[in-house]
């Protein structure tokens, strides 16, 4: 977030036009229901699968309808233990509870499941609130991909192993532990390529908030679960010792296993607690962001905009604002039949922006295009920014229209980490793309598990307009070597 | 800091002070030059020396052993120390250094009364207990961390061997430590206690600050510092007893998760020790010594519920929620020691336990204390070598005076006429033969400092001799008196990174390092309102009870300045722009503060009552605390402050999301805030603090409700269902069990949904429980014992629950090949409460013996073709099975075989 009060005049100009883009419809909740979203899925036939930390589960219709305002709520299931996650998948809606991993249907057709089948419940709880699990997704070994977070505080029926794990749950139950090292993985989803991805809070042994890739083996920074890898369930090879105190580049160094995320999303510039995800499959439905990935974040009452890319093998990309205003704390999110965003929101327990203790609510692309950073990629010496339309070279395409500066993290168990080792850097040119929507910048100094944080104040797109987000952060983790 | 006399020097200080130049002068000071050279005048208070230990009473808190080896090498004791060492010079001739100096032990120990050095008793619980106090209070802040953090995870007496650590090895970076010295051989536990309560009448410079604790937490930091005169375990007459303060109890079995307030020893557990009226719990723990080999009942009563166990086992189960109850249980038992534990707990009403037992020769009645026994440890101090002896005393008096050892300490004894020393203004430090320099002589004392010390005082008594304007800066006197080792000002301070991990907050507050780190100082003087800074500097005012670092106190002399000094340094604080109250004002600032407006509540505290989330700052108490400026600027944008807060700013595109008040208007809506929260505790409270009554309050009156919850002595995943019946259970989702069922009202279920919840929640209203065991067994034959493991341990799987029209759960679970379907079912009778049972079974047992339900266990007995349980609940069983009871006393057991499957069985609980 932008600088004190003289800077607020700024902050208006910087996100001014959000809404001339993305139009945010609220749909009524009714009075008897408190809606505090937990997990959102949209079944086949349109209707809205609305979770809530309760331990209801509501169908919902109407809401695609362009006027919101009859959406109809029913209740579809009750007494689920904070239930965190929904998914459509064989027939059944899987549901991940406190203590275990359910699916549940309705074969009466009276709109009410009465049938609920117990498909894992291997993953302990303690009794202590902070033990949420989320998921499920389909990885890609096939199985049901959850993730497990630590407790915080007492644990009054005793300390309870595999929290901070991924963990890979077949159909007939089985539990694989699979990642260790998680800390608050509030979101997991399936990438349209197979690879599971995961958003983490800011918080002791996690930096900055972050998204990551999560492959089998690897570890993600926070210790609490090393115990757990002493297990024999635990195939991989068990990391120890990890060091407090140094750079996250440097701890990747001495510990292969540590993964460094695709994404590092910087404290207070873009949120501070990533939540749920989609990608937009809409294939332009939703915009010029066709493929690219919608986090939304629960303190910020937010939707933030990733875009990955793989470069020698390792996910990685950027980060950029993309819609502020949402009622409340943000935590999930699912692409429409309409191909609208639903995003579902509650701000109990934790604090943040907005006036409401929960909500749901629908994005829309209104149709006009904004003017933004499509993608920043990768490219040998620098980075390719592509634009959602062209630009006017004469005004963006030099130097003195950017400003870069680059910083990483410490892995540590103090709460969060400061932007480190920060170093602006120089843009010693800047080549434009033949097409005229894109922009080459070489830089000096590109520095490998660094993110990179782009200012493009002086860009004008071809039209006169200047860009609605001027913000970037690319987390460089592998530094392209060929292609741009 | 400008609170100094020397105003005309100070009024030519305009540009800063030269850092090395403070240093000298911080160390001119706390090395008291000044007391044996006298200071320029202008320059007196400048340098004025801090008092040393008050001697008046040394005697009776040093052993007297200590003196002597510590006066001969003060800073091979205490590396650091501020003592210098008065017999360096004396070295070549040692036997000199000795005679003058062994008699000094004669006069000091005779100061005030004789030490006591009788060993004091302790338990493992008080060292626990000041070994977390220690490291958790602040003491680490300046000493050094005794102990690893992990090893602290660890109690005490679960290590074979004591732990060590080395506190300076393998750190990022310490900082300046300051030495305990030798406890265990300079003092004893009482006299240490009566230090850390007010340790400025020993130390009345000030240095070691009061951390404000209480007799019991001081006496629990002194035996845990001086653990190494720990003596042999000792063995006392009766019981050890833990006592615990605990609302809602409902059995003896929850206390293994509380914190006990006090213990201490018993002679009989028949009359307790002193405890409140109610909703408490005891612990007694020991020996026995059972005379003679053979079969011994004991019998336990009490009011409420209670439990024994000998040797680990339970043998009498008394628990629950009563009236005086008495049950027995006995066991063969050979001669000799056995351990025993004893709990009872008290909820509410009238209280007693008692215990008897008869045996072999022994008629029934209570224990004596002489069969009772129970270990504790205690701490002795080494034993002084010497008596006092009267002329050593005089000789030692003169000593003292000679080696001007008056000029620093207080010690009743009056300053005797000596000769001269230079002044500082006379002092040549070119010399060789100084207190710094390298020449040793007998008559120059020797410090223990570096030679950047050294130089920083040559800076420091040059610019004195000069003339120079000088003063502290207030981060200079930040630093004597360390509070920069906890607060930072000025870019200087803060905990040091190795320090870092021994800041912690107070249970579970995820607050972050906000929660822990103790508040920067940059701009406290405008942050605070000046009668608040004063009374955080001098009354013991706190804002952070979420801190477990305490802030310590000093004294008025040593920091009252430090209010002036911020100040005047501090820009910005200024005077309330609000001056007169606005009830419209006070009503949006009300609303702002609530769950519809900002929601400050989600994560402030106030009047008190706990915020929804996390436990920040009572917002009731801050118009006392802040400045209004301090205040708007902290709303307006909190992260630039940098006080690495994790409070939101609540702005989007320079509005507010409420958009009702003042046109959302920032500056506006945070005078009205301001403006309600003038009114501190008497503010109206905002929505959304306080549960409406009701607000959780569930009622099964539509349908049948079903939450997942916490249940205690149940488990973390525990399904509660109520029905329109009004009869209710809980069911064990994690071991496919039956716990619970009562009538009436279902549930209220605040703990489990109001803010961060995870309460564990038990029924609102008396309930059965059923066997706490699992519910089928197969059984090799008719007198086997009913396994004691329940769900996954005793071969359960959950396998999920379906629903019929009105939404009732059937519960299916397995337990190997057997396949189990139950139905609970509330049925409506005449004048009470009844829920069915219904089973359904199929599969096939595989494998030697039967399978059989266990209906019921505990006191059982038969009635009308029915069976009564403990004296309240009716059994009946029917379907397909045989119901009989085995076992007597309060230990049978209704067992239903199972011969054929499919099976239907349904059996009624009326209560």
């Amino acid at each position: 977030m932008v600088i004190a009060t003289t800077l607020c005049a700024l902050a208006l100009t910087l996100s001014l036009g959000e809404e001339e883009y993305y139009e945010i419809a609220t749909i009524p909740i009714p009075e008897d229901i408190v809606l505090e979203v937990s997990g959102i899925e949209i079944l086949k036939d349109g209707t809205a699968l609305i979770a809530t930390r309760r331990g209801n589960v509501y169908s919902v219709t109407g809401a695609w309808d362009d006027d919101v305002s009859d959406a109809q709520f029913n209740l579809y299931a009750q007494g689920l233990q904070e239930p965190l996650g929904l998914l459509d998948h064989d027939g059944w809606v899987y549901v991940m509870q406190r203590g275990e991993l359910s699916r549940m249907r309705d074969t009466r057709g009276d709109g009410r499941v009465d049938e609920l089948e117990t498909i894992c419940d291997l993953i302990p709880i303690s009794g202590n609130y902070h033990e949420y699990n989320f998921g499920p997704v389909i990885g890609p070994d096939g199985n049901f991909w959850v993730t497990t977070n630590k407790p915080f505080g007492g644990e009054p029926f005793g300390r309870a192993e595999w929290r901070g794990f991924t963990m890979s749950i077949t159909g007939d139950g089985k539990m694989l532990p699979t990642c260790s090292g998680l800390r608050s993985p509030a979101g997991v989803e399936a990438s349209p390529w197979g690879d599971v991805f995961y958003t983490d809070n800011q918080g002791e042994w996690c930096g900055a908030s972050k998204l990551s890739v999560m492959k089998p083996g690897d570890f993600h920074g926070h210790p609490h679960g090393i115990g757990s890898c002493k297990n024999e369930e635990w195939p991989f090879s068990i990391v120890d010792n990890v060091p407090n105190g140094k750079l996250f580049p440097e701890v990747k160094e001495e510990i292969p296993e540590l993964r460094l995320p695709a994404v590092w999303f910087p404290y207070d510039k873009m949120g501070r607690s990533p939540a749920g995800m989609a990608w937009d499959m809409t294939e332009g439905e939703f915009g010029p962001f066709a493929g690219q990935l919608f986090v939304t974040d629960q303190y910020d009452a937010s939707v933030m905009r990733v875009a990955l890319e793989e470069v020698n093998g390792n996910w990685q990309g950027a980060c950029f604002p993309f819609r502020m205003g949402l009622q409340c704390g943000a935590i999930r999110c699912e692409f429409g039949p309409d191909n609208s965003l639903i995003v579902g929101m509650t701000n109990r327990g934790w604090g943040g922006r907005g006036n409401s203790p929960y909500g749901l609510q629908r994005l829309r692309w209104t149709g006009e295009t904004p003017f933004e950073i499509h993608t920043m990629s990768a490219i040998p010496g620098g980075f390719r920014l592509r634009f959602t339309s062209e630009v006017n070279l004469d005004v963006s395409a030099h130097a003195t229209s950017f400003k870069m500066k680059s910083f990483t993290y410490k892995l540590h168990s103090s709460y969060g980490s400061p932007e480190v080792d920060v170093k602006e850097l120089t843009i010693t040119e800047v080549i434009a793309n033949e097409d005229a929507r894109g922009l080459d910048l070489m830089v000096e100094g590109l520095r490998s598990g660094y993110v990179h944080e782009l200012s493009a104040d002086g860009v004008s797109s071809a039209a006169g307009g200047s860009l609605v987000h001027k913000k970037a952060y690319y987390t460089l983790i592998e530094l392209a070597t060929n292609g741009g | 800091m400008i609170a100094l006399s020397t105003l005309a020097a100070l009024a030519a200080l305009s540009s800063p002070q030269d850092p090395m130049l403070s240093e000298g002068l911080r160390l001119v000071r706390e090395l008291r030059c000044a007391a044996c050279h006298a200071a320029p005048a202008e320059y007196a208070e400048l340098i004025a020396p801090p008092l040393g230990p008050d001697l008046t009473k040394v005697g009776e808190r040093v052993l007297r052993d200590y003196f002597l080896d510590y006066l001969i090498d003060p800073a091979g004791h205490k590396p650091g120390t501020r003592m210098p060492n008065l017999f360096a010079g004396r070295e070549e001739n040692p036997r000199v250094a000795w005679s003058m100096a062994r008699a000094l032990p004669h006069f000091l120990g005779s100061l005030g009364e004789p030490i006591d050095t009788a060993p004091a008793p302790t338990n493992n619980a008080e060292l626990e207990q000041g070994r977390q106090l220690f490291h958790g209070v602040g003491c680490v802040a300046c000493h050094s961390p005794l102990e690893s953090p992990e090893d602290l995870e660890v109690p005490w007496w679960e290590f074979e061997t004591p732990p060590t650590f080395d506190a300076l090895a393998g750190t990022p970076y310490l900082g300046e430590v300051v030495h305990l010295g030798d406890l265990s051989r300079k003092t004893t536990v009482g006299a240490l206690t009566k230090f850390l309560l007010s340790p400025h009448d020993a130390r009345p410079a000030g240095r070691m600050p009061n951390m404000d604790l209480d007799e019991g937490d001081a006496r629990a930091i002194a035996v845990y510092l001086l653990r190494h005169q720990l003596v042999e375990s000792a063995t006392a007459r009766g019981l050890r007893y833990e006592y615990f303060e605990e609302p809602g109890l409902e059995s003896t079995l929850t206390l293994d998760t509380y914190t006990a307030v006090r213990s201490g020893s018993v002679e009989t557990i028949d009359k307790l020790p002193e405890h409140r009226g109610d909703n408490f719990c005891f612990r007694f723990t020991g020996e026995v010594n059972v005379p003679t080999t053979g079969e011994w009942t004991f019998y336990l009563k009490s009011d409420d519920g209670s439990r024994l166990w000998i040797d680990g086992e339970e043998l009498i189960n008394n628990d629950g929620n009563h009236a005086p109850t008495e049950r027995s249980g006995k066991r063969e038992l050979e001669a000799g020691l056995h351990s025993i534990e004893v709990r009872m707990f008290e909820r509410g009403g009238g209280e007693m336990v008692e215990l008897q037992w008869e045996g072999p020769e022994v008629e029934r009645g209570f224990l004596s204390p002489d069969v009772l026994s129970h270990s504790s440890i205690g701490l002795a101090p080494p034993a002084d070598s010497f008596e006092i002896h009267p002329e050593a005393v005089r000789v030692g008096t003169n000593t003292f005076s000679k080696l001007r050892c008056f000029a620093c300490h207080e010690s009743g004894i009056a300053p005797v006429e000596q000769r001269l020393l230079p002044s500082i203004a006379q002092l040549d430090l070119s010399k060789e033969r100084s207190c710094i320099g390298t020449d040793l002589n007998p008559q120059i004392p020797l410090y223990d400092i570096t030679q950047e010390e050294i130089d920083a005082i040559i800076v420091a008594i040059d610019a004195i001799q000069q003339g120079e304007a000088l003063a502290h800066t207030t981060v200079s006197e930040l630093e004597a008196l360390r509070c920069t080792a906890c607060h930072d000002r000025g870019g200087v301070g803060g905990p040091t990174p190795a320090r870092r991990v021994w800041f912690e907050v107070v249970g579970d507050a995820d607050i972050g390092d906000e929660g822990r780190i103790p508040p920067t100082l940059e701009g406290v003087g405008a942050k605070l309102r000046p009668d608040w800074l004063k009374a955080v500097l001098l009354e013991g005012g706190s804002a952070r009870p979420y801190m477990k670092t305490r802030m310590p106190q000093y004294g008025h002399e040593l920091v009252a300045h430090f209010q002036e000094d911020f100040l005047a340094e501090d820009s910005g604080g200024g005077v309330d722009k609000m001056t007169e109250i606005d009830a419209e004002e006070v009503a949006f600032g009300q609303r702002l503060v609530g769950t519809d407006g900002l929601g400050c509540i989600n994560c402030h505290t106030f009047a008190g009552h706990e915020s929804l989330g996390v436990p920040a700052t009572d917002m009731s108490a801050m118009y006392t605390r802040l400045n209004q400026a301090w205040f708007h600027r902290l709303l307006v944008d909190p992260v630039a402050l940098k006080m690495n807060t994790r409070m939101p700013d609540f702005w989007l595109n320079g509005k507010s999301p409420v958009t009702d008040i003042h046109d959302g208007d920032i500056d506006k809506q945070i005078e009205a805030i301001w403006s309600y929260l003038s009114l501190g505790e008497a503010a109206p409270y905002p929505k959304g603090l306080l549960s409406s009554p009701g607000e959780f309050e569930l009622t099964p009156a539509g349908g049948t409700i079903h939450t997942g919850v916490f249940m205690r002595d149940m488990s973390p995943k525990t399904l509660v269902i109520g029905t329109p019946q009004r009869i209710h259970y809980a069911f064990d989702m994690m071991n496919s069990r039956l716990g619970r069922a009562w009538a009436g009202k279902y549930f209220d279920a605040a703990g489990t949904w109001k803010g961060r919840a995870g309460q564990l929640e038990v029924p609102p209203v008396p309930w059965i429980d059923f066997a706490p065991s699992a519910p089928f067994a197969v059984l090799k034959d008719a007198a086997a014992s009913w396994p004691s493991e329940i769900g996954r341990e005793a071969g359960y799987k959950v396998l999920g629950r379906s629903m019929d029209e009105a939404d009732m759960p059937t519960f299916r679970y397995s337990l190997g090949d057997v396949i189990v379907a139950e139905k609970p079912r509330p049925e409506l009778r005449l004048g009470g409460a009844r829920l069915v049972r219904a089973f359904s079974i199929t599969g096939s047992t595989s494998g030697g013996g039967s399978l059989y339900l266990r209906a019921g266990a505990g006191s059982l007995a038969a009635l009308d073709g029915d069976w009564l349980q403990d004296g309240e609940v009716t059994l009946s069983v029917s379907g397909d099975g045989r119901a009989s009871l085995r076992g007597e006393g309060d230990s049978a057991e209704l067992l239903v075989e199972i011969n054929q499957l499919p099976a239907n069985i349904e059996v009624t609980y009326t209560w």
